[in-house]
């Protein structure tokens, strides 16, 4: 746009949203200036942005409904950890440019299903009091080198007093191909907390949360496994615990971004 | 995508008004955009969404063929605690109910850059219109918000009932 170009309204709001290049805005603003009624129509559309934040931003501290997080595919609802994790993942894939085709939930999302099978895991042992875990607290070493042979890599047992939970026991479970780990946490409310890794899988590092029916869990991978920290506790305690057991499992490692 | 929830979520509160119905707006938009996630191509996912969600809240309304809102909107289902106090700016209750009296297409507009702040192009694009219409939508919607809120012949609020 060229200087001495007549000052329209589209000018006028296009000032307001910050929207003209830097020679133009200075023209505008000069005419806005020197022009009482087009300072306060240009005021008032600032001020108007302004409000409507001041408005409706409060939204986006809000919790994301449930529902919101359990969506897809027909509201197939036989597993719903499943409908919500895929659409966590689906932002984990478009993100990587990476196309979904006729293929089915499962087959697509590796993560999904890792966060499903936590979940099963988790409400199956949880409710557990004599068998809750394979091997007990008091066998803590055994029960180390035992997952570190059977899941061929280094498995270490984060300590979780800090956040006030002591730890049960283990146990191996079945998982796609191959096997899993489960530890169990119970703090004196007598609340628990499960922790399911499996070796790999191809997704991204970064921490994701589903919930769904008072389940929560967080899910992310590091070089050795990926992990699952399911819990009924709400999502800012399970946060505290997860941040416990990353900087255990990743000591010297970056702080968790949530 | 879930990043990408409480942007849909505000963006649908402040078009629809009603809390209940912005959520319903916002699950249908997830679903077609998960089930349509094939003719999604690298780029703006954020844009692609909210095309999305403005394609289903038109159907919806050709549907409905209702008139502009006639409710203002559900302000007082905001969280009561960050609701800004009533002189703050613009009569935030005023501010609500004028924008339910737009009509939906002006409002969109409004909210999008005002709010959303999308680019006049990336709004035009939301919208599948000309760059222009856009402008034309803003300033009208604009102006009527002017009227609305502001008394003629000085810059003293008043309150729209």
């Amino acid at each position: 746009m060229s200087a001495g170009t007549p000052i329209d309204d589209d000018d006028l709001h296009a000032l307001a949203d910050r929207a003209l290049p830097e020679n133009r805005a200075v023209e505008v603003e000069a005419h806005v200036a020197a022009t009482p009624a087009d300072a306060a129509r240009v005021s008032f559309y600032r001020r108007l942005n302004n409000d409507l934040h001041a408005l409706f931003d409060p939204v986006l501290n809000e919790p994301v409904p449930p529902r919101l997080l359990a969506t897809p595919y027909g509201r197939r609802r036989s597993w719903p950890l499943q409908a919500a994790a895929a659409v966590v993942l689906l932002a984990v894939g478009l993100a990587g440019g990476w196309f979904f085709h006729d293929y089915t939930v499962q087959q697509q999302l590796p993560m999904v299903a890792f966060a499903d099978r936590a979940a099963q895991a988790h409400l199956t042992f949880v409710s557990e009091n004599v068998h809750a875990v394979e091997v007990p607290a008091a066998n803590q070493d055994h029960l180390q080198k035992w997952l570190s042979k059977r899941l061929h890599n280094n498995v270490s047992i984060p300590d979780l007093h800090t956040v006030g939970y002591e730890f049960l026991g283990g146990r191996l479970l079945p998982s796609g191909d191959g096997v899993a780990a489960q530890l169990m946490y119970q703090n004196t409310a007598g609340n628990r907390v499960t922790l399911y890794f499996a070796r790999g899988a191809d997704s991204d590092s970064s921490f994701r949360f589903v919930q769904e029916d008072g389940l929560s869990i967080f899910y992310w991978r590091d070089a050795s496994f990926t992990y699952a920290l399911s819990s009924e506790v709400p999502r800012d305690t399970l946060e505290e615990i997860c941040e416990a057991v990353y900087s255990q499992l990743n000591p010297g490692g970056p702080a968790v971004e949530w | 995508m879930t990043d990408q929830i409480p942007h849909l979520r505000r963006y649908a509160t402040a078009l629809v008004g009603d809390r209940a119905h912005a959520d319903d707006l916002v699950q249908d938009c997830l679903e077609r955009a998960l089930s349509r996630s094939h003719l999604w191509r690298e780029g703006n996912l954020r844009g692609w969404l909210f095309t999305i969600m403005h394609n289903i809240h038109a159907n919806f309304r050709r549907r409905a063929a209702r008139s502009p809102l006639t409710s203002s909107l559900d302000i007082e289902g905001l969280s009561a605690s960050a609701r800004p106090s009533q002189e703050d700016g613009l009569a935030m209750a005023g501010l609500g109910a004028a924008l339910g009296a737009l009509p939906d297409e002006q409002r969109a507009v409004i909210l999008l850059i005002g709010l959303e702040e999308f680019s006049y192009a990336e709004a035009a694009a939301v919208l599948g219109v000309p760059i222009g219409t856009v402008m034309s939508r803003l300033h009208r919607g604009r102006e009527r918000l002017r009227q609305l809120l502001v008394n003629e012949g000085g810059p003293t609020l008043r309150r729209v009932k």
